[in-house]
């Protein structure tokens, strides 16, 4: 399937998503909230052997003031829209929309200094061998997806509520972007044959499992404010990455939720309640 | 002149020489070799490690030394691998007579190539405790498994000798085996000397 077709069935899927959203929360009902999340987390991970990294510039453990490791890092952020439904008193709900999804890693030298570098070996031949003096590589990866939440609300309050959550969600990757920072400017030229030289395409699909306490703060009826602790994550799919393997993430997800329209016969149902 | 002095000088000659050789990949990398716990794991990176068994004692490279130097002189190239073994300083030199490059460039000529070590144009010498003795090898080879000339942004920097030893010889009336030797040496401006 070329470019051009895949996006626009991604195109096509996220029109058709957006359509059942609205339509689905232009209806008037009580227990529906839309919600507008941000979040990000730190993901834990082993480095992949996809790149030719000259490993660490002594393990002797010198104590250099430049450093002498090879720093990995690896972080996931996301927005989102959301609706959510909730049954039984409010005690439980449920929630789906349209997340985009950022899977940013990175490789650089462990040390702060401007001038810190690391070893990165192109392509050669048997007796020939390029070496490329890199600040950093850093790869993002750009995906569309649908999570699906439960959430369990048994303390309920007027103001605050106290909740956890369990999640799975599945994601689509859109885009790959890589970028290696060369101490040598002069080396630039050489980016695309590095990259090529990295025969790995990060997984298509990007899955996780979450889980996560909250709290929940505002009025009933009111716009509410959703700060998460996500737990330890456990990622179900390979190869998200081609710098570093995942093993799990923590993080937090903020969300504001606003508040569904009521109906007609609900409202009455109120004001008759409050004359009573 | 003082040794201070000598070695100010020779920093100063090496600066106005334009020697931009990585002090980088000068270090050693020690990557331990799980399957021969103490030695090196077999590597072609320019680690600038090396290490062998003798019999049950681990012979390896070190931090501070330098671990290995080729020395080129009329018709011979010497390479010397400097270490440890049970806390002692060991130095295993390989003479061999007929190869002869003028520049560590011209040690790609080894790439692939195996010595005899029970050949007479071979000659391996051991020094300890400042006593140095020739060994007759009954049985053994040293193998180039690589050699690749080095280019660090373009420039050349080094050439990096890979490969493996193993030899039996008598020292003290005693026959010892030197087993699972490997080396991943960077040679370049400091440590490739002709004279």
């Amino acid at each position: 399937m070329n470019l051009k077709g895949m996006k626009q069935k991604q195109v096509l899927l996220i029109s058709f998503l957006s359509l059942i959203f609205f339509s689905v929360y232009s209806q008037e009902s009580n227990g529906l909230s839309l919600g507008f999340e941000v979040g990000s987390g730190f993901v834990t991970g082993d480095l992949n052997k996809n790149w030719n990294v000259r490993q660490y510039m002594g393990n002797y453990d010198y104590d250099y003031s430049y450093g002498s490791s090879i720093s990995s890092d690896m972080s996931i952020s996301f927005i989102g829209i959301r609706p959510e439904i909730s049954f039984l008193q409010n005690k439980i709900a449920v929630s789906s929309g349209l997340r985009y999804t950022r899977i940013n890693s990175s490789l650089s030298n462990g040390s702060t200094s401007d001038g810190a570098f690391f070893y990165l070996r192109g392509n050669g031949n048997t007796t020939n061998i390029d070496y490329y003096k890199v600040r950093k590589i850093n790869e993002d990866n750009d995906y569309i997806g649908i999570p699906l939440d439960i959430k369990f609300l048994p303390f309920l309050n007027e103001y605050f509520d106290l909740y956890f959550k369990l999640g799975a969600e599945i994601n689509f990757r859109f885009n790959t972007s890589t970028d290696i920072d060369f101490l040598n400017p002069d080396m630039e030229q050489f980016q695309q044959e590095l990259i090529a030289n990295v025969k790995f395409t990060p997984n298509h699909f990007y899955s996780s499992l979450y889980g996560a306490i909250g709290i929940r703060l505002g009025k009933k009826d009111r716009v509410k404010y959703n700060l998460e602790l996500i737990l330890p994550t456990y990622i179900l799919t390979a190869n998200n990455s081609s710098l570093l393997t995942p093993r799990y993430y923590t993080g937090f997800n903020f969300t504001v939720q606003l508040p569904g329209k009521k109906s007609k016969s609900q409202n009455q149902n109120d004001l008759s309640g409050k004359k009573l | 002149m003082g040794k201070y002095s000598i070695l100010k000088l020779t920093i100063l000659i090496m600066i106005l020489s334009g020697c931009s050789q990585d002090f980088n990949l000068q270090k050693s990398v020690f990557i331990n070799d799980v399957n021969n716990p103490g030695l090196p794991e077999y590597s072609e990176w320019g680690y600038n490690t090396f290490g062998a068994y003798i019999d049950r004692e681990v012979f390896v490279s070190t931090e501070n030394e330098q671990p290995a130097k080729i020395i080129v002189n009329k018709d011979t190239l010497n390479l010397l691998l400097k270490g440890k073994s049970d806390s002692e300083t060991i130095t295993l030199k390989f003479s061999i007579i007929g190869n002869v490059p003028a520049d560590f460039v011209g040690l790609i000529s080894l790439n692939d190539s195996t010595i005899d070590l029970t050949n007479s144009k071979c000659i391996v010498t051991l020094t300890k405790k400042l006593t140095s003795k020739r060994l007759t090898v009954y049985e053994g080879n040293l193998f180039f498994k690589r050699v690749q000339t080095l280019y660090v942004d373009k420039t050349l920097t080094e050439s990096i000798l890979s490969g493996t030893f193993n030899f039996k010889t008598i020292i003290d009336g005693e026959p010892i085996a030197f087993s699972n030797g490997r080396f991943d040496l960077g040679i370049g401006y400091d440590n490739f000397f002709k004279f």
